[in-house]
């Protein structure tokens, strides 16, 4: 908005009410300034807020705490393929929280987050055997130690009878599986993971 | 303010110079780094590539291996050790670009360990290699066994790594 033209319209009605001519311009100043001053100091302190060095301050300090966060807690991923089906669905928005194993150690029925060689593409997976146990499946069920488990998760019944090649564990292996067990094994990435390929637990 | 606009300058000029020089002059890790996104440009193509570009950029991606290349596969589906010659490679790059209408690689999160001499080196990645029309995708985790000859960092093995046991 132009401030002369601003001044020019308060300016006229004042001058009319009033009737003093040393008045006039003094009136019409004052409100042209205020009706300026008003107009910005409400989109300033929208934008900028009312200080500007500690606006300045507090946008550093959360995009420092954004980009920490990003790198060293919360990974945003996003699900690609069917093997998580039908708990995760393709192209889904995850995060993984990358500390949930600082203090301890990932438990059986834990949605993973597996590394390739850097966390750019990862593999989402369950844990269901876990270090040490021997793991097998046998008509569909899955056998741990030779005991069948319960799995909630599992919502399509499979027919999978067979006995992986690494199917003893070893002390720092997990082994982890997809909830899709209604695709062929063959075509199911799974198997046993090294703990330090496990990045974090899946958390939505 | 004169002093501080001249250190200014001064500080951007020198900043400036670094950078020249490293860019011109990079240390192995990034050589490598640099070399193995190259070749990755080189196998990736587009469906409306010409005759001649198709055997130039095939000629080109063999470049980025020795003469002799080891090769082991390691996967549930395949397993195999062998040795291919630079022909071989050209060959096999030919091969892929008639199969497909275009592919897409990419070499993700190259983990580096430079041999004591540095002129060696072993190079853990993950592989996307993705065709667009045809929506296949492949992830595999590699490694790479480089050795520097003649200031060219060359891809002397190359192995499957199991990501799950």
């Amino acid at each position: 908005m132009d401030p002369a033209n601003l001044r020019l319209r308060g300016a006229a009605p004042e001058s009319r009410l009033c009737g003093r001519r040393g008045l006039v311009p003094a009136v019409a100043r004052m409100q042209s300034e205020s009706v300026q001053t008003g107009n910005f100091s409400w989109v300033r302190t929208i934008i900028i807020g009312r200080n500007p060095r500690l606006t300045a301050v507090r946008l550093v300090v959360v995009v420092v705490a954004i980009l920490l966060l990003r790198a060293y807690v919360l990974l945003p991923i996003q699900v690609d393929g069917p093997s998580m089906l039908p708990n995760y669905r393709e192209r889904s928005i995850n995060v993984v929280n990358r500390l949930a194993y600082l203090n301890r150690e990932p438990q059986r029925g834990d949605v993973v987050a597996i590394r390739f060689s850097g966390t750019s593409i990862m593999l989402m997976k369950r844990v269901v055997g876990m270090p040490g146990e021997t793991v097998e499946f046998v008509n569909g069920k899955l056998v741990i130690n030779g005991r069948p488990m319960d799995e909630p998760y599992v919502k399509n019944e499979c027919t999978w009878d067979f006995r992986p090649p690494h199917w003893q564990l070893g002390d720092d292996e997990y082994y982890v599986v997809g909830d899709n067990r209604a695709m062929p094994y063959e075509d199911h990435k799974q198997g046993a993971a090294k703990r330090e390929r496990i990045v974090g637990k899946v958390m939505l | 303010m004169k002093i501080v606009v001249r250190v200014l300058l001064l500080a951007a000029l020198v900043g400036g110079g670094i950078w020249l020089w490293m860019y011109f002059h990079p240390g192995p890790e990034k050589a490598i780094r640099r070399r193995l996104a190259d070749m990755a440009e080189q196998v990736s193509f587009n469906s409306g590539e010409g005759m001649v570009a198709k055997t130039v950029r095939s000629e080109k991606l063999a470049s980025y291996f020795a003469p002799e290349v080891s090769l082991t596969i390691d996967l549930p589906e395949i397993s195999s050790h062998e040795s291919m010659s630079r022909a071989e490679i050209s060959r096999f790059a030919l091969l892929l670009r008639s199969s497909f209408r275009s592919l897409k690689v990419q070499c993700l999160d190259p983990v580096l360990t430079l041999g004591a001499d540095r002129k060696s080196a072993n190079v853990e990645l993950t592989i996307r290699a993705e065709t667009v029309g045809d929506k296949y995708l492949v992830v595999q985790e590699m490694r790479f066994t480089m050795k520097e000859v003649d200031g060219e960092w060359l891809i002397l093995r190359v192995e499957t790594v199991k990501t799950l046991n």
